[in-house]
């Protein structure tokens, strides 16, 4: 009701305005304007040049003593940027920015925009190009690592200040560390990540406070690969480890009594469950486009404001943010991002085409580039062609399969689980033909995941070893059938994840069928087809798998793919019913990854491990990678300034407080 | 004719509590809930979540509890507090939702509602007096083709031919440039100027059928003894058409206007989805999707109730306006 109220209201201030514009009110309320604008501009602070070190947008509100001003907003020691430092030396051909402009974008989910999220999200740690080597400080300001990889002390940024103004300390870290972390209400596991080595099983961090900025962590085995796990790995941000004590408190039952929390839990339909208050007013670093961001103080370059219009996204600049170009100008360049929501990827794509956006990563598709250079020029923008950081189509055999109503599961089992059945289904497909129809030239062979021998197809070769495990005889159809007689039948179920899932598919199935295996493909639905999943249901699906060249991979999250029970086995409980003993190969696959982590990222060790992991999947196919190396269309405006040439698309993305307007008054 | 309310009223009770069963169980139905959704839209953008991470979320959205549970939660807020419940997609109440999106909603409706009546009923009039014109002809064929042609195609034809001639884009409720801009005489007039596609196409989609009817009905009407009684003891014509077979032949019209009740409250979901308007039809469409059950249960709960309550309110009016049609008579 309050919002019909507010409508009315606009409307009849609206009239009022039409009439004052028409008295002719409208001068003399435009030279006060400029009076006031001659005003902030006596309180900017400027470089010896002259030129401004902050946002014009900021000038008024420092006049008016809303906010203080620069010097004491920024930390002591700022994060500074230039060339090299946010992506690597040569991915950009970096300048210095100039400040304005609006970001204009389009999302098709509920208050979430990838891009936005992926631009605004800022990591403890942070290394160039969103790579593994030379992790530094970002919101952290430094780190000392000791004791063989076992003792972290972490340097705070002093003076760093939450966007409403309130320092960030070290007492923060210990709100995360023993009221959410050490809450069970609030952390029914712990986080793997703060786990030695990243593993499951592993014993939990201890963190102790040294002083107002400076804290330590410390581990009982060696765990080098853990400064990386603070930098960008599964996207974390500077929640894992800081949040807003301040602010939280209010919500949290060791602070405040249940009972003052009643309007929020009645507001809920909640009775006591208290953490679910707690958790709707925690904004984490993945929920920065999200409404209860609108009120929590956050790190991020910008942060979401109120819009006027439902589905909306509005992010105006975090007058606090931490990072200054080499000239010493606060980041961001670019005032407000906005974003409209519309029904889906196809409208999206549509926005592209008009001109509605500034900026687009995740939405785009190879498959639309001709449309994006036939309409780029009238709408303004240009693709930019840069490395996709997901190879978007691999062949998941599930190992494990299992469904009730399914009589030929076992016989499928101990022949998914010979690495001659999938040697031959990677000697089916076409990959050439592949590479040409889905992704126009854009990727290469599968060299670092299945190896040459493998990603060229030799039909003969599959046909021979599918004989060779029992699949020799064939039915009245011409098909395949198992040992027992029964028809050999495949189900590739896949989901709507991609643009690319579906034809990837049915070329796929086709394939299988020359070298005489009973292939069909099926589209599920997205939810449905994770349902499957979870329940070991799928015999065979085509989807993503992390780009090898990309650190965030690591080996054994493949065995999620290769058989679903044993993943259960290995990461949920080998006492779940649905769980299945792995072979020796699997198990290599965690002990690989459990000593990568124990490494320092980017070391020789480290490099040794991961290419020890490639070696491990060449050998063992636990899924079979279509394509690596897949290129991927950016979109940016024909006026942005300082976006990457080279480099994952995803990397640009994540630099997005650099990206400036060459003429910010246009946008 | 109190009673008759009262009693209709009365039995309103198990049919609105059985609604309100039906349309918690349609959306917890499908496999998977809320979390997994989301877990799956992370995933599928790139993001793998921690095991403990799908742990932490279904602990923390209630999904660990029996569904018996949260039915009667949802009840007991909407019962004791007026509050529809929690959308966890966008992370604020049910009743805040919907009260952004009702003020478009409605005055599209509305507006083409009035279209399409105006449209349909003088139309229609006019064809059946003038049975078998070049002009009934004309309207008869674009009555089909109306009937025929769904509101969502010719919102996407329309849309895209507006756009390559004029270079104005009709979607949304404003262009680009002033999403998010204080109000100003460009931004409304700019709204105006979005407003008449959704309001045309809704209305003009239902006003083929309508006029059919219309036109129909009255057919028969004006062939009634009455009528040629009438016109034989010579009333105006124009009189004698409006007093009688107009008020006869609206009858159909009158006793479907309570569906008309949900069909305002929802926005037509296909054109408002095509030409992307905030209404409250593609709020539905993602809540389902989503599977964010409060939301999907407490609109599909408020439609059915509305159609519930619009269909009473039809019977009340058809009472009033046919004298043939009293209420002793269906009380009985």
């Amino acid at each position: 009701m309050r919002k019909t109220l507010r409508f009315g209201l606009i409307s009849a201030l609206l009239m009022l305005a039409l009439l004052v514009v028409a008295c002719g009110g409208a001068a003399p309320a435009a030279s006060s304007e400029a009076t006031e604008e001659d005003m902030a501009e006596d309180e900017m602070v400027s470089d010896m040049m002259g030129n401004p070190l902050e946002s014009p947008v900021l000038w008024e509100r420092v006049a008016s003593g809303e906010l203080p001003p620069l010097e004491d907003r920024l930390p002591n020691e700022p994060f500074v940027v230039g060339p090299g430092v946010l992506l690597p030396e040569g991915h950009v051909d970096w300048k210095p920015g100039v400040y304005g402009g609006t970001l204009r974008t389009l999302h098709f989910r509920p208050d979430w925009n990838p891009d936005i999220f992926v631009g605004m999200n800022e990591s403890l740690l942070s290394a160039p190009g969103l790579g593994v080597q030379g992790i530094r400080g970002n919101i952290l300001h430094s780190y000392e690592v000791s004791n063989e990889n076992q003792t972290f002390v972490f340097h705070m940024r002093e003076g760093l200040k939450w966007s409403d103004g309130e320092p960030v300390t070290s007492a923060d870290v210990a709100f995360v560390a023993h009221d959410i972390y050490g809450n069970e209400e609030l952390t029914p596991t712990y986080p793997k990540r703060f786990r030695t080595r990243n593993a499951p099983d592993g014993t939990p961090m201890t963190l102790t406070v040294i002083d107002d900025f400076t804290f330590q962590v410390d581990f009982d085995a060696p765990y080098g690969g853990f400064l990386r796990n603070l930098t960008i790995e599964t996207w974390n941000g500077w929640t894992e480890l800081i949040r807003p004590s301040h602010y939280l408190q209010q919500f949290h039952t060791s602070y405040v009594d249940l009972e003052d929390l009643r309007p929020l839990l009645d507001e809920m339909n909640l009775t006591d469950e208290w953490n679910q208050v707690f958790t709707d007013q925690d904004c984490l670093s993945w929920h920065v486009n999200q409404e209860k961001c609108i009120v929590s103080p956050v790190l991020t370059p910008w942060q979401r404001v109120e819009a006027s219009e439902p589905g909306l996204l509005i992010f105006e600049r975090n007058p606090y943010y931490h990072k200054v170009d080499v000239e010493g100008k606060q980041l961001p360049y670019i005032d407000r991002l906005l974003s409209k929501l519309v029904e889906d990827v196809e409208m999206v794509n549509t926005g592209i085409l008009v001109g509605e956006a500034d900026f687009m990563r995740e939405s785009t598709g190879l498959v639309k580039i001709p449309l994006y250079v036939e309409n780029g020029p009238a709408g303004g923008y240009r693709h930019q062609l840069l490395d996709m950081h997901v190879d978007s189509s691999s062949i998941w055999i599930n190992q494990t399969y299992n469904d009730d109503n399914d009589s030929n599961a076992a016989s499928w089992r101990a022949i998914a689980s010979d690495v001659r059945f999938r040697q031959a289904i990677s000697l089916a497909v076409n990959r050439d033909e592949m590479i040409e129809s889905l992704y126009f030239g854009y990727a290469t062979m599968p060299l670092q995941t299945v190896g040459e021998e493998l990603s060229i197809q030799n039909v003969q070769r599959a046909n021979d070893l599918l004989d060779a495990i029992g699949l020799d005889q064939r039915g009245d159809d011409g098909f395949r059938l198992y040992p027992s007689g029964e028809p050999f039948t495949m189900l590739i179920e896949h989901g709507a994840h991609a643009p690319d899932l579906e034809p990837a598919s049915e070329l796929i199935g086709e394939y299988l069928k020359e070298v005489g295996i009973n292939a069909s493909v099926k589209k599920l639905e997205s939810s449905l087809w994770a349902e499957r999943r979870n329940n070991n249901e799928l015999q065979a699906t085509v989807f993503w798998a992390h780009d090898q060249g990309w650190d965030n991979n690591w080996t054994s999250d493949t065995i999620q793919r290769a058989g679903y029970a044993w993943w259960v086995y290995m990461t949920q409980s080998p006492d779940s019913e649905m769980a299945m003993e792995p072979p020796q190969w699997v198990l290599d696959s965690f002990e690989l990854d459990k000593n990568r982590w124990g490494s320092v990222s980017g070391s020789n060790e480290y490099n040794q491990y991961k290419e020890d992991g490639n070696a491990w999947h060449r050998a063992n196919l636990p899924e079979i990678t279509i394509v690596e190396n897949v290129k991927y269309p950016l979109i940016v405006s024909v006026d942005m300034a300082n976006v990457a040439t080279e480099g994952y698309a995803i990397a640009q993305n994540f630099a997005m407080e650099q990206l400036f307007y060459v003429n910010p008054e246009d946008h | 004719m109190v009673a008759y309310i009262v009693r209709r009223v009365i039995m309103l009770v198990p049919i609105l509590l059985l609604i309100s069963v039906v349309s918690f169980a349609v959306i917890e139905l499908p496999p998977g809930d809320w979390v997994t959704y989301q877990i799956e839209n992370l995933r599928a953008t790139g993001i793998q979540l921690n095991e403990e991470e799908a742990e932490r979320l279904i602990a923390m959205y209630g999904f660990d509890q029996p569904s018996w549970r949260r039915y009667l939660r949802w009840m007991e807020g909407i019962l004791l507090r007026f509050n529809f419940g929690w959308s966890f997609q966008w992370g604020k109440t049910v009743n805040e939702l919907l009260a952004e999106r009702l003020p478009l909603t409605l005055l599209i409706a509305i507006l083409s509602l009035i279209i399409s009546w105006v449209l349909a009923v003088s139309l229609g009039i006019y064809s059946a007096t003038h049975q078998y014109s070049i002009l009934d002809y004309v309207f008869t064929f674009f009555g089909f083709l109306g009937l025929a042609t769904p509101g969502f195609l010719v919102a996407m034809v329309l849309a895209w031919y507006i756009f390559k001639f004029t270079e104005f884009s009709p979607l949304g409720l404003y262009s680009i440039e002033y999403m998010g801009e204080p109000w100003s005489t460009e931004k409304f007039v700019d709204m105006l100027k979005h407003l008449v596609l959704p309001c045309l196409i809704v209305g003009l989609s239902s006003t083929g059928a309508l006029m059919r009817v219309m036109r129909g009905n009255l057919l028969d009407e004006l062939k009634r003894q009455y009528v040629i009684t009438a016109r034989a003891k010579g009333v105006a014509e124009t009189r004698l058409l409006f007093k009688y077979p107009v008020r006869m032949s609206m009858n159909p019209v009158i006793s479907t206007v309570g569906w008309t009740l949900p069909v305002i409250f929802s926005g037509e979901v296909l054109v408002s989805l095509i030409l992307g308007l905030q209404t409250v039809g593609p709020l539905l469409l993602r809540a389902v999707l989503a599977q964010d059950m409060f939301l999907a249960g407490s609109i599909v709960m408020i439609l059915s109730v509305l159609t519930v309550i619009g269909t009473l309110l039809s019977d009340i009016l058809l009472a009033a306006l046919d004298p043939r049609i009293r209420y002793e008579g269906a009380a009985r």
